[in-house]
């Protein structure tokens, strides 16, 4: 045997191997834990996201090629925040030859505190860290289009061309938005900062209604691929959860209940043929109980709080909605009540209007067309397709035919959705 | 994913730069090109001759060659290049490090960056 064989045995060369095929998955796996919390530690530390994200970039390369011979660090996430760090005064050193403005930022980040207090804060502030990125891509000087493509990429990780698909626009379109918000952010200098206490409602507001949007996306039946959309409600789950997480708000509760409780409906609300079905046709049991014992639970969470916001009493209603055994079981009094919280907490004549579905499920369809009169009195909402097509079943369901037809072609002329169209036209077909 | 970046020049007004003010331009380049290869995603970097092009095309079933650009334009291609990026806003964000995307507005210079659907090397 010679000296070579005696260094490189034959079955070495394969455990050396083996070796590096695990280092490599565990940098995946690493990628997929980790990545977001390192991106969000980076965005603190070098006060802009292309920066971070770049750092981050370079950092899991640098994982790549060290941790295979070099063994696994002790604190991976650590190792790669102080590499990412490290990377990215180097790369801004190279640029502050070409560009002044990186050599002023240079400044600003390498004279920052020693490393090892620095990483230690770093990791304490994770938390912080990951509520800060949330709040930076919902930030309230940006556009609403810009604020969901930015969380979605930012912190769901979800790539261009992935969230492209799923809105139906040109990955070049969403690219676009993400620049033109990075600049805004930059050329504003809002990165940074966690709002202070009196900022926080109305940035946790835009938080909320983008988490919403995303939600709203995945579940409204407007077509488009189903699954990708079916996604986007997931990945909006996915937000409130971790919402819920670094800011137990109540309204945070709120709104992952809510989405919770209308997601749990998705399998029994539309046929095969993508038509609607209406609650009180649809199959109870393919609700999904599970997802209906949380979303309530975290209804009463929010409740118990005293501070009962709006997403809250959507959840409150949903949760009595999907409470009922059967339709006629529903319990209309109390979500007649929760309608009127709803309207001193919000008040918008769609509210209004659907509180007055309530109220003629609970009494009669006449108190429901008064009500409805009402709205349309003011001069409101009268182009709503909606606001015809209940006032069209009001008139059905009191035996009024001739009015209900004609309320029905108005909802019609209104409705652009083609699944909402086909069912205004077969209950115009039962009155006609 | 790969992403195909064309850079962009503007022939007219390369011809009416001054040989310093093109050299003073060149000479910014270089840190910006290292920058771009530190990044390990970019691979292919050509620059192309300006002149001596030939397009191909079958007309009236006929082979044709003709002297020139497809395109009869004063913006020309005048570099390529390869990224390799998780998405769009990555390959973006890579290419605008490349000199054409960062200097040379008095030349018109710009970066094109393009998703590759289906990509072999032989």
């Amino acid at each position: 045997m010679t000296k070579g064989d005696a260094e490189h045995p034959a079955g070495s060369t394969q455990a050396v191997n083996t070796q590096a095929v695990n280092a490599q998955a565990v940098v995946e796996s690493t990628y997929r834990s980790e990545s977001r919390r390192v991106l969000a530690t980076l965005v603190r530390l070098l006060g802009d996201l292309d920066l971070a994200e770049e750092a981050m970039q370079e950092a899991f390369r640098a994982a790549l090629e060290q941790w295979p011979s070099g063994g696994l660090p002790e604190n991976p996430r650590a190792w790669l925040i102080s590499t990412g760090r490290f990377k990215a005064i180097d790369a801004l050193r190279r640029r502050s030859r070409v560009d002044h403005w990186d050599g002023d930022r240079l400044e600003a980040i390498a004279g920052a505190p020693e490393e090892d207090a620095e990483m230690q804060r770093a990791l304490e502030h994770i938390p912080d860290d990951n509520l800060r990125l949330i709040f930076i891509c919902c930030h309230p000087e940006l556009s609403h289009d810009a604020q969901v493509a930015l969380t979605l990429r930012e912190v769901c990780d979800l790539t261009t061309e992935e969230i492209a698909r799923a809105f139906l626009v040109r990955a070049s379109t969403v690219a676009q938005r993400i620049v033109r918000a990075k600049a805004t952010l930059r050329n504003k200098q809002l990165s940074v900062e966690l709002p202070a206490a009196g900022e926080l409602p109305r940035r946790l507001d835009a938080v909320l209604r983008t988490i919403y949007l995303v939600f709203n996306e995945g579940y409204a039946a407007s077509g488009g691929e189903e699954l990708t959309r079916a996604d986007l409600s997931g990945e909006a789950i996915r937000l409130g959860r971790l919402l819920v997480d670094l800011l137990p708000d109540p309204e945070a509760f709120g709104l992952l209940a809510l989405m919770l409780l209308q997601d749990s409906r998705r399998d029994a609300r539309v046929t095969r043929q993508g038509d609607i079905i209406l609650l009180e046709d649809q199959d109870r049991s393919l609700w999904n109980r599970p997802q209906i014992e949380e979303g309530r639970t975290l209804v009463d969470r929010a409740i118990r709080t005293g501070t009962i916001g709006a997403y809250t009493l959507q959840a409150a209603i949903a949760g009595e909605h999907a409470a009922a055994p059967d339709f006629d079981a529903t319990r209309w009094d109390r979500i007649v009540a929760y309608y009127d919280l709803l309207l001193r907490v919000e008040p918008s004549p769609v509210v209004e209007l659907n509180r007055a579905v309530a109220v003629a499920m609970r009494d009669s369809a006449e108190e429901g067309l008064k009500l409805v009169e009402q709205i349309l009195a003011r001069g409101e909402l009268s182009d709503f397709h909606l606001l015809h097509a209940a006032r069209a079943d009001f008139y059905r369901r009191a035996g009024r035919r001739e009015e209900a037809g004609e309320a029905y072609r108005r909802a019609l002329e209104l409705a652009r959705q083609e699944p909402e169209r086909r069912l205004l036209r077969r209950r115009l077909g039962e009155v006609e | 994913m790969k992403y195909f970046c064309l850079g962009y020049y503007d022939v007219d007004a390369r011809g009416r730069l001054s040989r310093e003010d093109f050299a003073a331009i060149a000479s910014r380049c270089a840190p910006l090109d290292e920058e771009l290869r530190a990044t390990g995603a970019v691979s292919s970097t050509a620059s192309l001759v300006e002149r001596e092009v030939v397009t191909l095309r079958t007309r009236g079933g006929e082979l044709s060659t003709t002297d020139g650009p497809y395109v009869e334009s004063k913006e020309q291609v005048g570099s390529f290049f390869i990224v390799e990026a998780s998405d769009l806003n990555e390959a973006v964000r890579i290419a605008g490090r490349h000199p054409a995307a960062r200097l040379g507005e008095e030349l018109g210079w710009a970066i094109e960056v393009r998703p590759i659907a289906h990509f072999k090397e032989e």
